[in-house]
């Protein structure tokens, strides 16, 4: 069981106060995610400014948890700069708050287009399950004792089949998982 | 699950000052800084960049909350040696780039030797949400 949502789960009852911790969120993983994906690619802070055409200092103060001005626009040269998509969704609560929990280098990590597993090798067909969540090794662990159910805000979710995402892995576990059909995600 | 202790400084005359600072919070305002000492019990200080930054003192770290009003909040690391916790310290904001109280930085790290001289100067950190 989250202890964060215990935390928060009489504190969400206000509207102002969880939209108020959810934007935080957001600000604080995205600026993370830019680091992660910048470090994945051995890239420094000048040459992804210059790659997605901005200047150093102002991807400087992008990469920061007390940055909270992002645009989409920004954000799809960032992403193009990395050679990824941008996913840009509306989200339950309960999502963003396990996100933040299991925020980590792994579950933050992507592969650009070139390493891409799906477009690697014609083995790999459409796998829903590794369009949806990634859970660390701990993550893994803690789930493994709850059996296959996780109850959370008065709901019933599905444990995900256990994947990491860091990129080596990923891609065998994609390739040796294209046999198995039996992988789960979370329902939804 | 929370990895990091977060623990409040208590004067020994006025009790948790950190708790009084916080009630007088916006309800808004308690919500970022709460997500943010979630960060910090969750993630450590390695993980989310800025999450803490240095405010030119020794040891004494800010936390940057944007809003209406700045918040700018002292803490420090432990200060027990290895101890995966943060203490805060003193609540403060700043105004026209300067701190309320005034040398809020410094004033936090005399807390901070209060502190280590005696370790019962602190108490599990008091959430006000």
């Amino acid at each position: 069981m989250s202890g964060l949502v215990d935390k928060l789960r009489s504190e969400f009852q206000d509207e102002e106060y969880r939209h108020s911790y959810a934007e935080e969120c957001l600000n604080t993983t995205i600026a993370t995610q830019i680091k992660i994906l910048r470090e994945q690619r051995e890239m420094t802070q000048s040459a992804l400014a210059k790659k997605s055409e901005m200047l150093q200092p102002r991807l400087s103060v992008m990469e920061n948890a007390d940055y909270s001005s992002w645009s989409i626009s920004t954000l799809k040269r960032l992403a193009r700069a990395f050679d990824l998509a941008l996913a840009v969704k509306f989200e339950a609560f309960s999502e963003v708050v396990l996100d933040f929990e299991e925020m980590s280098k792994e579950t933050l990590s992507r592969p650009s287009f070139k390493d891409d597993p799906m477009f690697r090798s014609a083995k790999v067909k459409t796998h829903r399950a590794f369009r949806r969540r990634r859970y660390s090794e701990s993550d893994r662990q803690t789930a493994a004792g709850l059996q296959m159910g996780l109850s959370f805000m008065g709901q019933v979710v599905e444990l995900p089949h256990p994947i990491s995402r860091n990129n080596a892995d990923y891609s065998q576990n994609l390739l040796r998982e294209d046999s198995n059909a039996s992988c789960v995600g979370i329902a939804g | 699950m929370p990895k990091w202790t977060i623990f409040d400084y208590v004067d020994p005359v006025d009790g948790n000052l950190i708790r009084a600072w916080t009630v007088r919070l916006q309800k808004k305002e308690r919500a970022k800084l709460n997500q943010r000492l979630d960060s910090l019990a969750v993630h450590g200080a390695g993980m989310i960049p800025g999450i803490i930054s240095p405010t030119g003192i020794p040891s004494i770290f800010k936390l940057k909350i944007r809003g209406k009003v700045q918040l700018r909040p002292m803490l420090c690391e432990g200060p027990g040696r290895g101890e995966e916790a943060f203490t805060l310290l003193l609540g403060a904001f700043e105004v026209s780039d300067d701190y309320d109280p005034v040398g809020a930085p410094l004033l936090a790290s005399r807390l901070r030797d209060c502190l280590i001289k005696d370790m019962r100067r602190r108490v599990l950190h008091e959430r006000v949400s």
